[in-house]
């Protein structure tokens, strides 16, 4: 599948414009990480380019169709959205909530059945959080959480995932196995991602692509490699950072690290 | 959930549909049996054999059962399970555990169309249309007030219900202000604080049927209740129809409310009680949640019913007795489940 944002435009009824002449291109198999410092809109992008909000100006295209004008399950059947994690108002377990997935796939009066309770255990066996399946969702821990909403959106077959903070808050253990997640689906299994971070050594780390956003309206878009240098993320964030390289394992990791504000 | 006594590998177990069955059943084959005249179980059953064979070997008991007893034990069956159903679905629906019918003013709302169609001296069906109107403008206007839902607290929607409800009742007070005070302002205030004492066969029939079938509905669509409770980009993001989907449940719930309230009056409390009730058997799950609330909702509105008739010489208002059971029974449950609330 082919992602495309053309000209997008946003800005909330009654205030100013936030995403301007937005040009974005996700082929298969790729990650894309959107940077940005906090409240420029990032979250907001994400939405607009799924059709959650609808852009002002522009459109969305997927293998080139305006996605206005496809059904919510056509759209929803290709991609999974897992939005910033928070609690639910009703408990569900890990079983229950890893087979909501699958809705998109469901008729009008047809539930979940013993086919989805298979393929969601299946799933979580994959994703390898079978110890979840009886959890309460409210009582999980961040890491365990999002990976039961990984499960949810992988169920669902989709072609693209997109993300939204999908590391935040988690520990190291759990930052590295998500990462990893994104990165085995997108580039063995050809599952796109899109994801928002606020940690440009986790951009790094697995995407492809890199998608910046600052205070003054513009942006920077191309390979993740090129993007994301020192110059660009010190303009973006207003703060000092040094880019440090570090050999490990035949590989070369690239460490960004803020030292003071601007 | 978990496997447990209810619930095995996704599916009720046999033992819990028996139960299901049974706990209405039971209810109702005790409570026909009390009151004023205590008639023994072979009498009742005796009595309702003789419906069928058409032998009245004992004329005060076949009067007492059939025409007393038993049509306001229907009629509290399909009220009880109506009434959770509706609770149940508002709290799915809004993602807000406190929602009901009661506390989000639709039926405040349903009774002042009730009321209007009393003082112009209506039917039942009549009067059911007229609530169902009043009931759905007062769906709109909390939802209007409460505005989108965006952090999913449930201060605004629940604010907004506190608004509709006092701004319905006092149009309803206006209402009774007028109304005749010898005749129809006393048949307005009974009426309000619920009673099935006017249950007739005749009323059953052409009350019921927009009760069952906003059960039916609800019971098809259960599952979807649960992507409904979801954040609102969540349940976007599902790919179902969402606007409609709330729309069926929205009407769904609101007929059965305006019929429940057109039939018997005001039942307060229910729809809160036991979805809650059922939640800490079976989960949150609503493809269990529903069926069980059902049943657990018949089997509570028969006994309510009966200690209302039977408790005091004269008959206790249901609102009267649904409060002062429900409010001990609900403080207790949020002792223990008050982690689950937000």
């Amino acid at each position: 599948m082919i992602f495309e944002v053309k000209n997008g435009c946003f800005g909330y009824p009654k205030q100013e414009e936030i995403l301007k002449n937005i040009n974005l291109r996700l082929e298969e198999g790729h990650i894309l990480s959107v940077l940005g410092p906090n409240g420029i809109g990032k979250t907001t992008l994400l939405k607009c380019m799924m059709g959650l909000l609808n852009w002002t100006n522009g459109a969305t295209y997927i293998d080139g169709v305006d996605i206005k004008s496809l059904k919510p399950r056509e759209i929803w059947s290709k991609i999974s959205y897992i939005p910033q994690t928070h609690g639910f108002a009703f408990s569900y377990t890990g079983l229950e909530m890893v087979m909501m997935g699958r809705s998109s796939h469901l008729g009008m009066f047809e539930q979940p059945g013993k086919k989805e309770i298979e393929m969601a255990e299946n799933m979580m066996e994959r994703v390898g959080i079978t110890r979840l399946a009886n959890k309460d969702c409210n009582h999980m821990s961040g890491g365990e959480l999002q990976m039961v909403l990984i499960a949810r959106a992988l169920i669902n077959e989709p072609e693209l995932i997109v993300l939204d903070e999908p590391e935040t808050g988690l520990d190291f253990h759990n930052q590295i196995l998500v990462l990893n997640m994104i990165e085995r689906l997108a580039h063995d299994d050809g599952i796109g991602a899109i994801m928002n971070t606020h940690y440009p050594t986790n951009a790094m780390r697995v995407a492809d692509e890199a998608f910046m956003l600052n205070r003054r309206g513009d942006c920077y878009y191309g390979a993740a490699s090129d993007v994301l240098n020192e110059k660009n993320i010190s303009g973006i964030f207003d703060v000092k950072v040094v880019v440090d390289e570090i050999g490990y394992d035949n590989k070369v990791i690239r460490n960004i690290v803020p030292v003071s504000l601007v | 959930m978990k496997d447990n006594f209810w619930i095995k590998k996704g599916k009720f177990t046999l033992q819990a549909v028996i139960l299901m069955i049974i706990i209405p059943l039971i209810t109702a084959i005790i409570c026909i049996c009390a009151g004023r005249m205590n008639v023994p179980v072979r009498d009742v059953i005796k009595a309702i054999a003789s419906v069928f064979t058409g032998e009245k070997d004992d004329i005060k008991n076949y009067s007492i059962i059939i025409n007393l007893r038993l049509p306001r034990i229907i009629m509290a069956v399909i009220v009880g399970a109506g009434l959770t159903c509706a609770g149940n679905t508002f709290q799915s629906l809004f993602s807000n555990p406190l929602a009901t019918p009661d506390i989000l003013g639709v039926t405040s709302g349903t009774c002042v169309g009730a009321i209007l169609a009393i003082i112009l001296s209506c039917g039942i069906v009549p009067t059911q249309i007229i609530a169902l109107i009043f009931g759905l403008a007062s769906v709109l206007f909390t939802m209007k007030v409460a505005g989108k839902n965006r952090d999913g607290s449930m201060v605004y929607l629940v604010l907004a219900g506190v608004i509709a409800s006092s701004l319905f009742n006092a149009i309803g007070s206006l209402l009774k202000y007028t109304a005749d005070p010898q005749d129809k302002l006393p048949e307005i205030t009974y009426w309000l604080m619920g009673s099935f004492t006017g249950a007739t066969y005749k009323k059953i029939l052409i009350g019921s049927p927009l009760i069952l079938i906003g059960i039916v509905v609800i019971w098809l669509f259960r599952w979807r209740l649960n992507i409904l409770a979801l954040s609102e980009d969540e349940a976007k993001a599902s790919g179902i129809d969402i606007k409609k989907t709330r729309i069926i449940f929205i009407v769904a719930s609101t007929i059965i409310t305006a019929s429940a309230v057109s039939m018997c009056g005001q039942v307060g409390w229910i729809g809160l009680l036991i979805p809650h009730c059922a939640r800490m058997l079976v989960g949150s799950n609503n493809r269990y949640v529903v069926p069980l609330s059902i049943s657990l909702g018949a089997g509570f509105m028969i006994i309510i019913d009966t200690l209302s008739r039977t408790v005091s010489v004269i008959e206790l208002p249901l609102s009267v007795l649904t409060a002062i059971i429900g409010a001990p029974v609900f403080i207790s449950l949020l002792k223990k489940n008050r982690s689950g609330l937000r």
